[in-house]
């Protein structure tokens, strides 16, 4: 089956060479390498990685590279991009998903990025670790939706590069 | 201010009902609401929160109350809420002040309209701003002291305030720093400063993504637009609440800036590299 990209509850800022998605159901933010960007926006079900990588080609002026293709679906999927059913070993090439993945570990860094959003609440400063997320606020105009709870716990993750090294 | 008899006031065992104030301020547009024991007012600053009007009219935003309980032993519990919610509970006026105040701030960061409020220190360096994102305890006070000590000016140590033209106002409070020392040497750099007007909103100039590690050199990797965003993002106080207004700020804000990001050593030294930098871009 032929990606297709998610897009339903999705909000997407172009910026001048990345695209950063807002994923209202995960309140995740994703950002996307121009290639990742121009893969993901053509992932519409009738395309296949070959075609991909010839579009990627003809947009970006790199040459075709199916590898960094399967890298990039790889994230995307990861990062929850991707409609369920799309399977690289399903492409023919791979002949298992581990093997998939261990080529494409080798193929570059990290195209799509992500933080989770942080709620409200993760910006307490009281001085006291841990505070309790705040309640909903009394609202007087049609509501936001509320927090959906506080970030998990553990150190925060540094950015990581999509694209890779600048 | 108003005392009035307390609804759903506090019961002192052989002392009747314990009054309660109620007072409320106007800040960036939110309205808060306060019930609290009298003798808590004393440990509040003025405004609770910065910029904001005392005693405004109209519905409230948030409601936050302080309700004091008496334990078997003969002690005091104050019960904090935010709109009938317990945040908390603090066995001494003074900390149930400061999650009062905490909180009110916090309130005000999440329900402005039109601002989109990010958790860092903000300081300005020839019309732009230096942005240093971060949560709690992660040296932002300390960094934002040392870049004004460098000749930079305070604009926040605790938001930057952003417009939705991507400028960023000034969070105009005295810095806050948890060690005594710190906050005695804030106090003298500050003090007549922050008495004063606050500076007028400038363009983002560098956002700093730093942790710190003894010993370390800020040798910082150079951001792209997407990841100096995603650096904004990550401390975005309404991102969940209003995520479309923050990232559509946050863009226009990154757009003529430059991110960087790395370990950082000692604040003074970071500072003039810091500065070193925004000459540069």
């Amino acid at each position: 089956m032929n990606p297709t990209a998610r897009r339903s509850g999705i909000f997407v800022e172009h910026l001048p060479k990345e695209v950063i998605l807002y994923d209202k159901s995960s309140d995740r933010v994703h950002c996307l390498s121009e290639t990742a960007a121009a893969i993901w926006e053509n992932c519409d079900g009738t395309r296949s990685e070959d075609d991909l990588a010839r579009l990627i080609e003809a947009r970006l002026g790199t040459p075709a590279d199916r590898k960094l293709v399967l890298q990039a679906l790889e994230e995307l999927e990861k990062a929850g991009l991707l409609e369920a059913g799309h399977d690289l070993v399903s492409s023919g090439v791979m002949t298992s998903r581990r093997e998939a993945v261990g080529k494409i570990a080798m193929a570059g860094s990290a195209l799509v990025a992500t933080i989770v959003a942080p709620a409200p609440a993760a910006h307490a400063s009281s001085g006291k670790p841990d505070p309790p997320p705040p309640p909903p606020p009394i609202r007087h105009n049609p509501p936001d939706p509320p927090p959906k709870g506080p970030n998990p716990p553990g150190p925060k993750p540094p950015v990581t590069p999509p694209g890779g090294k600048k | 201010m108003l005392t009035i008899p307390p609804r759903g006031g506090v019961h002192v065992p052989g002392q009747g009902l314990e009054a309660l104030d109620v007072t409320s301020v106007r800040a960036y547009g939110v309205r808060i609401e306060f019930r609290v024991p009298a003798p808590l007012l004393a440990h509040l600053p003025v405004p609770i929160v910065p910029g904001a009007e005392q005693g405004s009219r109209g519905p409230a935003d948030a409601v936050i109350s302080v309700r004091v309980d008496h334990t078997a032993d003969g002690g005091t519990l104050y019960e904090i809420a935010e709109n009938g919610t317990v945040l908390g509970m603090e066995a001494s006026l003074q900390a149930a002040a400061s999650v009062v105040e905490s909180w009110a701030q916090l309130t005000v960061a999440t329900l402005a309209r039109g601002l989109v409020f990010v958790h860092g220190g903000v300081v300005g360096w020839q019309n732009r701003a230096i942005v240093m994102p971060g949560r709690s305890l992660s040296g932002k006070s300390t960094l934002v002291l040392a870049l004004v000590e460098a000749g930079a000016n305070y604009y926040s140590d605790e938001y930057a305030v952003f417009d939705s033209d991507g400028r960023i106002h000034p969070y105009w409070r005295p810095p806050k720093l948890r060690v005594a020392s710190d906050q005695e040497a804030a106090s003298r750099l500050l003090g007549g400063v922050v008495s004063g007007s606050p500076p007028l909103p400038i363009t983002l100039g560098l956002v700093l993504i730093s942790r710190y590690e003894a010993g370390s050199r800020w040798l910082p990797r150079q951001l792209s637009c997407g990841e100096t965003l995603l650096g904004l993002l990550d401390n975005t106080v309404p991102l969940r609440l209003r995520p479309e207004e923050s990232v559509k700020t946050l863009a226009k804000a990154v757009a003529n800036a430059q991110g960087f990001e790395g370990m950082r050593g000692e604040a003074a030294d970071f500072a003039e590299q810091a500065l070193g930098l925004l000459r540069r871009v």
